[in-house]
């Protein structure tokens, strides 16, 4: 599975490096949204998992500009965030993600489960 | 001023005008009095002349009847009968008819009187001369009223000065003469009547009347007379319908006859000369008492009087009620103005913004915080709308929000952005709302904005404080999370039981942390208002069992149970599940944590009095009655609670009560230390 995570805090980015390869993800890492955004024009996720708060390009602009992105308007989005206010889900609904987990609410093991539940498998 | 001059000055013109009125009324009604009595005197008198004219013509009557004819005393009797006199005027008049006997024939007269007459009272027929004339006038034949008087028969009338008087004097001028006032009492001892004659020669020639009084004399034989009393001749026949007349009547010095006097008034009073028969008596008329007009000209003076009292009356107290509403009105300006100016100068002064427009929307008054805020003067903003600060929002907003005011008429409120003239946007809370008139138009709009910029930038600045701290304080938390679950899942290889143990002891302590931090945030979006309830259809029973079950994971090693009963029959209640799963979860743990080894737990969940309520009661250490009050303080830990746990922070209460209360409920407890607590929240059904 082509997972794109995209993420700036580094001990998580190890964290989903560690659980994705064991899991034999074939995982992308972009530190930010400007920095995704390149790898999406190279490489194509079957999934994308995004923080929202990131420098440079956050989350919410990373994720209207990639569903401008004809070939990403249907790509799974999982938002895995530490901002949990209704507002933010809701903004982060309305901009075409399909699923919303805090991440400090679950394990990793939980956050696996809710990306097969997103990508079912064949 | 000049309104209590106008009105002072009618008052006393309406004043003189009424007395004015109300004399001339009396006047006129007076002098109309004056005149109806005078006229009732002049009729009075008309009566008497006309029933002296009567008796005249009736002695007339008389004499042409002897003197054509000699008559006995039963012709004499019949023909007064016949006349009808009798009738018309009874026991008013006596009629005398007297003959002249020359004395020497005297025994003759009274021997063939006596042969003619058949009346016994002729028996004793006698006349005795009393004078020394050669002829004697005694009384033939005699009609009477009075009996006492019947006796006069064959009296010589020559003998009385007043007739013999009336006599020469009627036979010099051959017609009627009325005698003096004659006194009985005179001729009969202890007679006291009085009376007049009115006596009429009887001539033997008929032409008498072209003759001298001398040559006249020579034919006189009789006389006719007829006595009258007074009473009689100045009364007149129809007395009875002269009540309002009182009178005196002098003969001369003499008063010979006064009628009613004992009701005579000197109100009206007229002095009249009656001329009889060629004598003149004077006769006082005086008005009785209670002498009115008759019918509404009798009482005009009393309505007039009762009228001009009533007009008065009605136009005092309507002056009397003008200056009162006057006063009052001056006083409730006076009030109003009073008022006004505080209400001004209190308006003025206040931090929000006010604005009165009339009804088209133009600006007729702004406060100083109008011109604080926008930057334009009180001069640029009188006489414009509000829209030269406006025009920041949508068509459609504005378009509702004269829709709300002035086609429904009602008040509103909502935010919007306004522009300094500076050009700096700022926020407020506006609202606005009609004044209408009488008939429900809109006189006024009254809008006062409250300046929410810097609230809004407080907000946000919470808001966003709120999304760092989430962020910051749980990303740590997170990887800390993360590895240590792998870790625990053996994700980098198998762990020893101590490393186990320890690493669980780690993930524990993370976890609580990572829980205080998901409480202060609740905490913060709570007090910063941003806590919403989001209400959905929600099977409270599987919500329960939820909690429970999730709670109970952690049980398993503990000899703690909870026991749950539910009516069968729990209704779809429409609440938040997600925050009422955090009270849910609140309560219990509570109830898991402060129970003892072996403790039990029930919680029961039921419809009662329109309300869902549910229980959760525990055997456990219970709260201390004197930090009851406190329970739901935020941060508040009781003591010993904090002596069993360390751990807590003393904000689940705080939350739950927060929540309950947010969503239309009650959450309270009983509890007794060292035997337990029960806490109740309920929620409305609908």
């Amino acid at each position: 599975m082509k997972v794109l995570v995209i993420e700036d805090d580094n001990f998580l980015v190890n964290a989903y490096r560690v659980k994705f390869g064991n899991m034999g993800y074939d995982t992308r890492i972009a530190l930010d949204g400007n920095e995704a955004l390149k790898v999406l024009e190279e490489w194509e996720p079957e999934i994308v998992i995004l923080d929202l708060v990131m420098p440079n390009m956050d989350g919410y602009e990373f994720l209207e500009k990639m569903r401008a992105i004809e070939k990403y308007r249907d790509t799974p989005v999982l938002i895995s965030s530490n901002l949990g206010q209704p507002e933010d889900i809701e903004r982060a609904t309305k901009l075409g993600a399909n699923s919303y987990v805090i991440k400090g609410n679950l394990s990793l093991s939980d956050l696996v489960k809710k990306i097969e539940e997103l990508i079912p498998k064949n | 001023m000049v309104n209590v001059i106008l009105m002072l000055t009618s008052s006393i013109l309406l004043f003189i005008g009424s007395l004015y009125v109300l004399s001339y009324v009396k006047t006129s009604v007076e002098a109309q009095r004056k005149t109806d009595f005078e006229k009732l005197v002049d009729r009075h008198v008309e009566k008497i002349k006309e029933e002296v004219g009567v008796t005249v013509s009736y002695l007339y009557g008389l004499r042409g009847k002897i003197s054509t004819s000699q008559i006995n005393d039963s012709e004499w009797i019949n023909y007064i009968k016949a006349s009808g006199l009798e009738k018309r005027y009874p026991n008013h008049l006596s009629l005398a008819y007297v003959e002249r006997v020359n004395k020497g024939d005297l025994g003759l007269y009274i021997q063939k009187l006596k042969q003619e007459t058949r009346s016994v009272l002729y028996g004793d027929y006698a006349v005795f001369p009393a004078t020394d004339n050669q002829d004697v006038y005694p009384i033939k034949y005699l009609h009477t009223f009075d009996k006492d008087v019947s006796t006069l028969l064959g009296y010589d009338i020559g003998s009385s000065e007043g007739l013999s008087e009336a006599m020469l004097s009627t036979s010099i001028v051959g017609v009627e003469t009325i005698s003096p006032l004659l006194d009985f009492s005179k001729v009969f001892t202890g007679n006291s009547k009085t009376g007049y004659a009115i006596i009429l020669p009887v001539y033997n020639n008929p032409e008498v009347l072209d003759l001298t009084p001398d040559e006249r004399r020579k034919f006189l034989t009789a006389f006719v007379g007829a006595f009258i009393k007074p009473e009689s001749l100045f009364l007149g026949v129809g007395s009875k319908s002269t009540p309002e007349l009182a009178f005196r009547v002098s003969d001369g010095d003499v008063e010979v006859y006064k009628y009613q006097s004992e009701l005579r008034t000197e109100d009206l009073s007229v002095v009249r000369e009656v001329e009889l028969l060629g004598k003149k008596y004077s006769v006082q008329f005086c008005s009785v008492k209670n002498y009115a007009l008759p019918g509404f000209i009798g009482n005009l003076p009393k309505a007039t009087i009762f009228g001009l009292l009533t007009l008065n009356a009605f136009w005092y107290i309507t002056i009397l009620g003008l200056i009162f509403a006057r006063n009052r009105s001056q006083r409730m300006t006076k009030d109003a103005t009073e008022d006004l100016r505080k209400f001004k100068q209190a308006v003025d002064g206040v931090s929000d913004l006010v604005i009165i427009t009339d009804n088209l929307g133009v600006i007729i008054y702004a406060n100083d915080a109008i011109v604080n805020t926008t930057g334009y003067s009180r001069k640029e903003i009188i006489g414009k709308k509000p829209s030269l600060w406006g025009r920041q929002m949508s068509r459609e907003f504005y378009e509702n929000f004269w829709k709300i005011i002035k086609t429904d008429k009602q008040p509103f409120v909502g935010e919007l952005k306004n522009i300094r003239k500076n050009g700096e946007i700022y926020e407020v809370e506006l609202r606005v709302w009609p004044i209408l008139d009488d008939k429900g138009e809109v006189l006024f709009y009254v809008g006062i904005e409250h300046d929410i910029t810097k609230t809004k930038a407080v907000e946000r600045t919470k808001s966003e404080f709120i999304s760092l701290a989430s962020h910051q304080l749980r990303t740590p938390l997170s990887a800390a999370k993360w590895f240590g679950k792998m870790l625990m899942d053996g994700e980098a290889g198998e762990l020893t039981k101590t490393q186990k143990e320890y690493l669980r002891k780690v993930n524990e302590s993370n976890e609580r942390e990572i829980q205080l931090v998901n409480s202060l945030l609740s905490v913060s979006r709570i007090e910063s208002g941003k806590i919403k309830i989001e209400p959905k259809e929600t099977d409270v029973r599987n919500l329960i069992g939820s909690v429970i079950s999730d709670i109970e994971v952690n049980l398993q090693k503990s000899s703690r149970k909870i026991k749950f009963v539910a009516e069968k029959e729990l209704p779809l209640m429409l609440i938040d599940p997600d925050l009422i799963r955090h009270v849910l979860v609140n309560l219990l743990t509570n109830s898991v944590r402060y129970t003892k080894e072996n403790g039990k737990i029930d919680v029961e969940a039921k419809v009662t009095n329109g309300e869902f309520v549910v229980k959760i009661a525990d055997d456990g250490i219970g709260v201390p009655q004197e930090e009851q009050k406190r329970l739901f303080e935020k941060f508040f830990r009781a003591t010993n609670a904090l002596k069993k746990e360390t751990d807590g922070s003393g904000l689940g209460l705080y939350l739950a009560k927060t929540i309950i209360e947010s969503s239309g409920g009650k959450i309270w407890f009983k509890s007794k230390e060292n035997h337990g607590t029960t806490f109740w929240f309920s929620l409305p059904l609908k």
